[in-house]
């Protein structure tokens, strides 16, 4: 049975060209060995520049809206380059904690009845000293240092 | 029997060191493959690591990505070096 004559036009067969070997795929499992090294290598380069960037000093600022915030309401302001949580727990008394929880990096809000601190992604929960309750997380909410300066409140450290 | 060596295989062996050839390649990708399943779990290991702030587990898993991608290379080189040395 001769070819069509179209096969002239097209000499290349679809199929073969679209064959992988064995050789060849063995090859690219190697190369998607690599990049899975090379990604966890970035991760240990974005972990190092976490821990130069916290062993800079926290120049220490004031907290805007702190003075004016309700009891039992609480804010977000940023501190020593993340995200920090201040709770008026009553009128005379505040804290303030780092939003991310310990476990994923979610961001905790405050429960005012329960006077806790709630991470709604895997049902964290810490207490007023930012230690853990209940959940997964497993280290305690980095505390931020306080000081009343006059009519404004500073955040003057960053316990890590 | 001839008193030198055969200079002509027989179809049959032939056959057979195909098949063992195959059977090799087949064991090699079944062994790469478990061992990228093992890194992607370190990798896993390591993402929750830095979102958690655990620092001190990237190195670690860092390292035995390293080892299990030198183990797929070297299984790869050892078939190739194995058919070279056949052919």
């Amino acid at each position: 049975m001769t070819a069509p004559a179209w096969k002239e036009d097209f000499p290349v067969s679809w199929v073969d060209d679209h064959y992988v070997t064995r050789r060849e795929f063995t090859k690219s499992l190697c190369l998607v060995s690599c990049a899975a090294f090379a990604a966890n290598g970035a991760l240990v380069g974005l972990g190092a520049l976490d821990r130069a960037r916290a062993a800079v000093p926290v120049e220490p600022r004031a907290i805007p809206g702190a003075m004016g915030l309700e009891v039992g309401k609480s804010l977000v302001f940023e501190f020593g380059g993340q995200p920090c949580l201040l709770v008026r727990v009553d009128a005379e008394r505040f804290a303030a904690f780092g939003q991310k929880c310990t476990h994923l990096g979610c961001p905790v809000v405050y429960q005012a009845p329960k006077k806790e601190l709630y991470c709604p992604c895997h049902e964290g929960y810490f207490d007023m000293e930012g230690k853990v309750l209940a959940g997964p997380p497993p280290r305690p909410l980095p505390r931020v240092t306080l000081e009343r300066k006059g009519e404004e409140l500073w955040a003057t450290a960053l316990q890590r | 029997m001839g008193n030198g060596p055969s200079t002509v295989r027989s179809a049959r062996r032939q056959q057979a060191e195909r098949s063992n050839d195959m059977t090799l390649i087949h064991a090699v990708m079944v062994c790469i493959i478990l061992l990228i399943l093992i890194q992607f779990l370190l990798l896993m290991v390591a993402v929750e690591g830095l979102q958690g702030g655990r620092n001190a587990i990237l190195l670690p898993a860092a390292a035995g990505s390293g080892l299990c991608f030198l183990a797929s290379c070297w299984l790869i080189r050892y078939v190739a070096v194995r058919r070279a040395g056949r052919s």
